[in-house]
């Protein structure tokens, strides 16, 4: 899972590179600070992937650059296939940086599709499962997953746990591509489907077990998604949160999910934990490391 | 999948569902649908290398519109299939159609990666 993700992380920042330095971006970058850029989010985050990767320095509020990546091998495929996306993606960017218009490429579906069914993510779901201990939940337990997205979530929850799924996801489209998948794999009979917001969310039953698996950065509200999971948990229940945070791989791979819908950058650790604390959930559990958290809160 | 092939095969397909005959033309490999021209009825079948009819069968519904004629299955960039669909879409390119068949083109169909040539 780790070299996969540092393979798209060295390629997000060479790639982003490339592109500032094209269009002279990464001069005007080194010029004015990054709060005069019309998207000051995309700006600042931009500055911090070069400065964390090592490519500038800060100073002030402006960088100085100071070395150029180098085109990174791949050797992987999940690399290679996440390598059009990325392209893609960069295409935008000039254009968002400067005029502050938020580009969304969630119509292109099948590029969604790749970036919310990757083998990374599917990678990093995986390992959140086992490393939480889900796959010891009872056939009786009911895990809600919250913004499902087209089901990659979903599937590794019914493949690694004997648990019922509830699947939570907005987009009647996605939702379709769920049920699909699922009667594909003849597990219907396992998953229910509420078409909600996860800040609007209304369980048909209070659960085991809510499953977030990187809603926080996607999302308006995180903090109202956050009550209302509180709300639909069992009194011994938990939720379940895994996050990329604003460091390391999580400052890169997220970086293409902002052209997609995601709403701003992932949290930092700090702020995550501060989110949880802030609803009256108690973080019990957290693991992490290299840009991911894993973490458990309860009542 | 392979180029297309200069050879053509004229099959008779027999409807699943009214038993009429069709007679298409057969270039490629590959899953195609064909829709009854008598009943509507849809079907998907699957033909090898050689172009041998693998697999021919009555399905609710297939991705294409025009009966009359077969029309081919591809996926636009297989780069693109999620990891969820990818154990499917390696399983037809080995010539076997999973029993819900259907659901997994319907899936990548809602994710706009199926593309149905002659259409
Ligand atoms: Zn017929």
């Amino acid at each position: 899972m780790w070299k996969r993700a540092r393979e798209v992380d060295s390629y997000v920042t060479w790639r982003l590179y490339t592109t500032l330095k094209e269009t002279g971006l990464l001069q005007k970058l080194q010029e004015k600070p990054w709060w005069e850029f019309a998207d000051r989010d995309l700006a600042r985050w931009v500055c911090d992937i070069l400065v964390e990767k090592g490519y500038a320095r800060r100073s002030g509020d402006v960088i100085s650059v100071s070395s150029a990546p180098e085109r990174p091998q791949i050797t992987t495929m999940d690399a290679a296939d996440l390598a059009p996306v990325v392209d893609r993606v960069m295409t935008l960017l000039p254009r968002a940086l400067e005029t502050g218009e938020k580009p969304n490429l969630f119509e292109e579906k099948a590029y969604y599709s790749k970036v919310a069914g990757s083998l990374v993510y599917k990678a990093i779901i995986e390992a959140a499962i086992e490393e939480m201990g889900l796959s010891r939940l009872s056939s009786e337990a009911v895990v809600a997953d919250v913004f499902s997205r087209i089901g990659t979530s979903v599937m590794t929850l019914l493949e690694m746990t004997p648990a019922r799924v509830i699947a939570v996801e907005p987009q009647p489209e996605n939702i379709e591509v769920i049920k699909r998948t699922v009667r594909l794999s003849g597990q219907e009979n396992r998953v229910s489907f509420v078409q909600a917001s996860p800040e609007e969310m209304v369980l048909p039953e209070k659960v085991d077990v809510v499953f977030m698996a990187n809603v926080i950065h996607w999302i308006m509200n995180p903090r109202l998604a956050l009550v209302r999971a509180r709300e639909n948990l069992k009194e011994k229940g938990s939720v379940r949160i895994i996050q990329q945070v604003y460091e390391g791989t999580g400052l890169t791979v997220p970086f293409i999910h902002y052209f997609f819908g995601a709403v701003r950058p992932p949290p930092t650790k700090e702020e995550l934990i501060r989110l949880i604390r802030d609803v009256n959930l108690k973080v019990e559990r957290q693991l992490g490391s290299f840009g991911i958290v894993a973490l458990r809160a309860t009542l | 999948m392979s180029q297309p092939s200069l050879r053509a095969k004229q099959v008779k397909l027999n409807c699943k569902q009214c038993s009429e005959e069709s007679i298409v033309a057969i270039n490629r490999e590959g899953l195609h649908a064909f829709i009854c021209p008598y009943c509507g009825q849809p079907h998907l079948l699957l033909i090898d290398p050689n172009l041998g009819v693998r697999d021919f069968r009555q399905v609710s519904s297939v991705p294409a519109r025009r009966p009359f004629d077969i029309a081919r299955i591809r996926v636009k960039d297989e780069s693109l299939i999620p990891v969820t669909l990818k154990p499917f879409w390696e399983m037809l390119k080995r010539g076997i159609l999973p029993p819900n068949l259907e659901d997994g083109l319907a899936a990548l169909q809602a994710l706009g990666l199926l593309e149905i040539e002659g259409e």
